[in-house]
């Protein structure tokens, strides 16, 4: 991979909330088109990280660089860039007053101001590619969780984003429904599009990712290739917790 | 689906305006041109005033209301109006409400019975008597107090009188007699009497020349001549009440007072006396046997209904305006804080006014909010607001108080994360609010709504204080009018009952179209679905 300019790079990030310093220093950079996965053990930052990414949370210090522009500076469009970067939850949080339909469509219509016709079309080629086509008319507390997920999938990529982040999606599913979430995400790294995703799907990790990120006590612990990560870690941490998995 | 609510709002405010117009009945015809004289009165205190569906025996047109006053009063003040070539119109308002609508300038002249007690005349002028009384205790004939001769023989008599008169304080020269709570008007003080839940109330002869006419079942005890009694001389007079400043009205009255002559003012008080509405009025034998529901719905139909259509203005303007000012006061208030200094001050201040709004509104009755912003106004600014306007105005504001409060638990309780999927896309927060978050607060708020109006229905009673021709208030006046109290007032609610019935039956109808549908069409056939559903499946195996 030549390495150019990252399209995202964080220096130094750290949140606080109160007294309890949950980031205390992360780094890292993403490349345009790299697909980050991030792993680590329960409260050790790794939601607060995303979270922090696309700005829900606040941080206390360090950058944030958007292709080499620090959002945090004062003075920067934040809803644009909010706009660009797409987030997947783990409980999915469709708009609960509207379609599935409308799930997608609404952001282009009102952040990027598309037509409605073109937010339709972009969003039904959308929901296609998630198989939900057949279920433009339901609302969200009708269909099951693999199905929220996907529309929620359908309306990130709706915004036509530069950055994804996913996190957690498939871990508030019940199994048989991991799958058909995991196979569209899979969908989604074949077009080149740049993710961060956090999850404890190993395997999906191991065949999508280009690095694996090893969060743990609010720092980045460790971090290389799939193959390095996964077989050869260096900390006995990492180790620790990849046993957890493979038992 | 929200056309189809605009529809049917529009259709009840139609409904209103309709049933507003079936009060019309009849037409003032008074010569429009000359200056009025606003005069205050009860209307609802025979023989002095009282109120009329007729032009009859020379009656005064009531502002705002297609009703007539007439009586000993209405007579005088047209003499009055005679002499300075002004228009007689009555403004029939409540006894208390008489002095602050005289101070604000809503009213000319108090002419209602009323005594220049010293009290009074620290903020009003009165005017030399058109009358002078005798006081007296109306006793039932059966009653042990029929008899009785003196101050002592009241002991254990549970005695009553008319709320802020100086009827009420005479009680206490009774010694032993209780005094039983004071009561607004005279028809509450017959009918109690009658029912026995009081042994007797303390009025003037006249009071009792005019229930004896309709009740021969009572006597007059004499007070005045009872040995040891006290009364001001001021409070055996009734006189006219003139605005402080307004000296030059009050020469004029004098002057025109001298001119009528005690045996013409006779001569009017028994003609009051005759005409003043009573029970059984154009009656015959067979008549009263007639359904009594029927009769009052036949005479005054009309006037209930406007009384509706007026209450059903009231709570349908006072919650949709309220729901408006609630939904902005509720917005503002979960307003997250900005970055800048200068906007966070802003609105925190912004934020503090809300929330001293929200509590006095919700801190205070509406009756006395409605008083205080009814005279209010005229007197700090002297804008004499219409009643109407008043009366929407107040339910409005009032409804708003709650409803910010609704809206804002509302908005609260949102799920969290719907406040980041839409941050998540960009949305700005104005955007957040109107697409995302207001749709669900509101569906949720829905039934508090629906609460919230039908409490104004039943609430808007309240604002017969500021003299609203709504429900209660048309009901009070045909009750005094008839003196049929029980079939009166359960006319009256069995119309509250059926409109708070049906405005639930449609708002639940409202909530369930909001809902949207059950159940969702698949797009194409359930062939493609499964085709979708392996498609993905396949995938995986890959
Ligand atoms: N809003 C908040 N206020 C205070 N503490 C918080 C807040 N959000 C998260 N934390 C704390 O920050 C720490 C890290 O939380 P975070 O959700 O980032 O962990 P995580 O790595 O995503 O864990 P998991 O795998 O369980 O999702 C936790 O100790 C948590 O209690
Ligand atoms: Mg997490």
């Amino acid at each position: 991979m030549t390495k150019t300019k990252p399209i995202l790079s964080l220096q130094h990030l750290q949140k606080q909330f109160g007294q309890h310093q949950v980031l205390k220093d992360i780094s890292f950079d993403i490349q345009q088109g790299e697909i980050m996965t991030i792993i680590g053990p329960s409260g050790g930052g790794k939601s607060t990280t995303l979270r922090c990414i696309n700005l829900l949370e606040k941080p206390t210090a360090g950058k944030i660089c958007f292709h080499g522009e620090n959002i945090l500076d004062p003075g920067y469009q934040l809803n644009r860039y909010r706009a660009k970067v797409g987030m997947v939850f783990q409980q999915f949080n469709l708009f609960i007053n509207k379609n599935v339909l409308e799930n997608c469509t609404i952001g282009p219509e009102l952040v990027l101001k598309k037509s409605p016709e073109e937010a339709k079309a972009t969003a039904r080629a959308n929901l296609k590619l998630v198989g939900m086509s057949p279920y433009l008319d339901a609302k969200p507390n009708q269909l099951s969780g693999g199905q929220q997920q996907r529309v929620a999938i359908a309306r990130a990529i709706s915004m036509d984003p530069e950055l994804l982040l996913f996190d957690e999606p498939t871990s508030a599913l019940d199994p048989e429904m991991v799958n058909e979430v995991l196979t569209v995400m899979k969908k989604l790294a074949a077009t080149g599009l740049t993710m961060i995703i956090v999850t404890h799907e190993l395997t999906f990790a191991k065949e999508v990712s280009d690095q694996i990120a090893f969060i743990s006590g609010g720092v980045v612990a460790e971090a290389g290739t799939p193959a390095v990560m996964l077989e050869h870690p260096k900390l006995e941490a990492t180790r620790k917790f990849l046993r957890h998995f493979n038992a | 689906m929200k056309s189809r609510l605009t529809a049917c709002l529009a259709s009840l405010l139609v409904l209103c305006s309709l049933l507003l117009g079936f009060g019309q009945f009849q037409s003032v015809q008074a010569a429009k041109h000359e200056p009025t004289l606003k005069i205050g009165m009860e209307a609802n205190y025979p023989p002095y005033n009282w109120t009329q569906t007729t032009a009859a025996h020379g009656a005064a047109p009531i502002d705002g209301s297609k009703q007539f006053a007439n009586g000993y009063d209405v007579q005088i003040a047209k003499i009055i109006g005679r002499h300075l070539h002004r228009r007689v119109v009555v403004e029939k308002t409540q006894w208390d409400g008489l002095l602050p609508a005289l101070t604000s300038g809503k009213i000319d002249l108090i002419i209602a019975g009323m005594s220049p007690t010293a009290d009074r005349r620290k903020v009003i002028n009165f005017s030399q008597p058109y009358r002078k009384s005798t006081f007296v205790i109306i006793v039932n004939k059966a009653s042990k107090f029929a008899t009785a001769k003196g101050l002592n023989d009241f002991s254990g008599a549970r005695l009553t009188a008319q709320q802020g008169t100086l009827h009420y304080d005479l009680i206490k020269q009774l010694r032993g007699a209780k005094r039983e709570n004071a009561m607004t008007d005279f028809s509450a003080m017959r009918q109690s009497l009658q029912s026995g839940t009081i042994d007797g109330y303390v009025a003037e002869d006249i009071e009792y020349e005019s229930y004896h006419r309709v009740n021969k079942n009572i006597v007059a005890i004499n007070l005045s001549r009872m040995k040891g009694f006290k009364v001001a001389k001021s409070d055996a007079i009734t006189s006219i009440g003139v605005k402080k400043r307004n000296t030059t009205l009050l020469r004029q009255t004098n002057r025109i007072l001298a001119t009528i002559s005690a045996a013409k003012r006779v001569a009017l008080m028994n003609a009051a006396v005759r005409q003043q509405p009573r029970a059984g009025d154009s009656q015959t034998k067979q008549e009263k046997h007639e359904n009594l529901f029927v009769k009052i719905m036949n005479q005054y139909g009309g006037m209930i209904l406007s009384g509706v259509g007026m209450t059903l203005l009231l709570a349908l303007v006072g919650t949709i305006v309220g729901f408006v000012i609630g939904l902005l006061v509720g917005i503002v208030r979960t307003i997250p804080t900005p970055t800048t200094r200068s906007k966070r001050i802003l609105l925190r201040i912004v934020k503090w006014l809300l929330s001293v709004y929200v509590e006095i509104f919700r801190g205070t009755p509406m009756m006395v909010q409605a008083a205080v912003i009814y005279y209010g106004i005229a007197q700090l600014w002297h804008i004499n607001l219409n009643r109407t306007v008043a009366a929407l105005l107040i339910v409005s504001i009032n409804t708003g108080a709650y409803l910010a409060e609704v809206i804002r638990g509302g908005i609260t309780a949102t799920p969290q994360g719907q406040f980041e999927a839409a941050s998540a896309i960009g949305m700005s927060h104005s955007q957040k609010m109107w697409h995302i978050i207001l749709p669900q607060a509101i569906r949720n708020c829905l039934p508090s709504i629906t609460n919230e109006f039908i409490v104004n229905i039943k609430d808007t009673s309240v604002l017969s204080i500021i003299s609203v021709s709504e429900l209660f208030f048309v009901g009070t006046t045909v009750a005094s009018q008839t003196f049929e109290f029980f079939p009166t007032y359960f006319i009256i609610s069995v119309i509250y009952l059926i409109l708070t019935f049906s405005i639930t039956r449609i708002f639940n109808l409202i909530e369930r179209r909001l809902a949207g549908p059950k159940n969702y069409d698949l797009m194409g056939n359930q062939l493609q679905v499964g085709l979708m559903e392996s498609e993905i499946q396949h995938d995986d195996k890959n």
